[in-house]
């Protein structure tokens, strides 16, 4: 074998090496890059919890073959009754041993379903994000959103445990400045009494996938026609020199 | 250019069909550096571009040495055999045994640290070139001149001969090196932070093995460099010196 023929044996390699490289990581999930920080807020009223969270602002930037999604994990909300009015306490407990305070009844609303949103961070800025979770009505801020979503998805519970947590990811459209925006619902056995502690959370993270396109098939279609040339070349050559003029 | 042309006449012949170890190795090499090490590099892109971790780019470089210290072993076992038998006929070709020995460092050597640095590239470079000018490279340089070093080793064994024992010596340093290497730092105390002279020396000789194994040398980074640089042009000189010397075709 002629160094030209190993050398076009060898681009071609790299060049499907390359592509399986390519196409195996696309497939295998997402790479986590860090935690988005966000402000949560729940709603509770009648016998449904409403989760609003609006992420801070995530700036993507251009990079080729990668995509950025943006993932949500929204625990179970956890309500907290007041106090039943017929359990009295003779005595602040103190010191070792005294006798618990009696916790107050809890619930833990099912999730009935959510979504998850990102829009472009001026319309989001537009609309008050991200304090605008902390205050106003959740549904009209819900319905602000998906006008001007981007992109969503539908957040899912895993079957193992249906409707104790939710999950999803949204791709990014492009690169810029965005907002991800999360609104989940849960629903309680019995309507939640007015001054009921109400605790939820949100947990958004930025995770990058690799996402080949035509650009990389095309680099990847250079270096394999470029072996492919190193072949031909080496097949000339040695044809060439095979071949010796007619005396 | 005359050298170039022996050089290429010589292994066009000698190497045969093992030729074809270079291309699948780097292929190999490739797939699993895109695999393992992509990952990694997509995350920090994310952040900020142009700059590729150096844990991207070590997992690819470890699984390509691995791919391509097998390819070297199989061919300083050819080595080995040929000189047990057929090196009358290579070296009864106008060529000498200076350029022999080069033909064998070139293939055994240089070009497969070539290609096991430049593999797991690649698939970096055709997800976006530009991310090739953000690799941290003293993980390069480390793999390079430590397997500059090492391979060189795997050929003077096979001045001795015998298949076998290249293969067993090959095995021990392509496999069981780093956990050599682990098992005497650890002796010594160096995983947690005692610095002696053998971590020291272990860390110059042996720079990406002992990063690896999570020892990387200390200090800066060129000396390890240095250090195993010049071990590995001491290994190749000789092994040129000793074939054109001393070696008696039989």
């Amino acid at each position: 074998m002629t160094a030209l023929r190993a050398a076009g044996i060898l681009a071609l390699c790299l060049s499907v090496g390359s592509l399986l490289a390519l196409a195996a990581a696309s497939r295998t999930g997402g790479n986590s890059v860090g935690p988005v920080s966000s402000r949560v807020r729940c709603y509770a009223g009648g016998d449904q919890v409403i989760v609003v969270a609006s992420s801070e602002e995530i700036e993507v930037r251009e990079a080729e073959g990668i995509r950025l999604f943006v993932g949500a994990t929204v625990p179970q909300a956890f309500v907290a009754y007041p106090q039943p009015r017929n359990v009295t306490v003779a005595y602040p407990p103190a010191g070792p041993g005294a006798p618990p305070l009696p916790a107050p009844p809890t619930q833990r609303p099912q999730f009935s379903g959510g979504e998850l949103m990102v829009l472009r961070a001026d319309e989001g800025r537009a609309i008050g994000l991200p304090l605008a979770v902390l205050s106003g009505d959740p549904v009209e801020l819900a319905q602000r959103v998906e006008e001007l979503a981007s992109g969503r998805s539908q957040l899912e519970s895993p079957r193992w445990a249906s409707g104790s947590y939710l999950t999803g990811s949204v791709g990014i459209p492009e690169a810029g400045r965005w907002y991800a925006v999360v609104v989940a619902v849960a629903r309680a056995d019995s309507p939640i009494p007015a001054d009921s502690t109400v605790d939820c959370d949100v947990f958004m993270d930025l995770e990058a996938r690799v996402y080949p396109g035509p650009s990389q098939a095309l680099r990847s279609a250079y270096l394999a026609a470029a072996g492919a040339l190193l072949i031909l070349l080496d097949r000339v050559r040695s044809r060439r020199e095979g071949w010796s003029p007619p005396s | 250019m005359r050298l170039l042309e022996v050089l290429e006449e010589y292994l066009s012949v000698s190497l045969g069909r093992n030729a074809y170890a270079f291309p699948l190795g780097a292929l190999a090499a490739s797939i699993a550096a895109g695999l393992f090490g992509l990952g990694a590099a997509v995350s920090q892109v994310a952040l900020s571009p142009g700059q590729i971790p150096p844990n991207a780019v070590s997992a690819g470089l470890a699984l390509s040495h691995l791919v391509f210290g097998f390819v070297v072993m199989a061919l300083a076992g050819t080595l080995a055999g040929e000189l047990k038998s057929e090196a009358t006929f290579h070296l009864s070709l106008p060529m000498r045994k200076e350029e022999y020995a080069v033909a064998w460092l070139a293939a055994a050597v240089w070009v497969p640290v070539a290609l096991e640095i430049v593999a797991p590239l690649v698939p970096i470079a055709v997800l976006d070139p530009r991310l090739v000018t953000g690799v941290v490279v003293e993980p390069l340089i480390y793999r390079a001149v430590e397997d500059a070093f090492v391979f060189g080793t795997i050929l003077w064994v096979s001045l001795l001969r015998r298949k076998g024992l290249v293969t067993v010596y090959g095995l021990g340093v392509i496999l069981l090196l780093p956990m050599m290497v682990g098992l005497s730092l650890g002796a010594v105390g160096a995983f947690s932070g005692r610095r002696t002279w053998v971590t020291r020396v272990v860390g110059s000789a042996l720079p990406a093995t002992s990063s690896m194994i999570g020892v990387g040398p200390s200090g800066a980074w060129w000396v390890p460099a240095l250090v195993s640089g010049l071990l590995a042009a001491g290994t190749q000189a000789g092994f040129v010196l000793w074939i054109g010397r001393r070696l008696e075709v039989t």
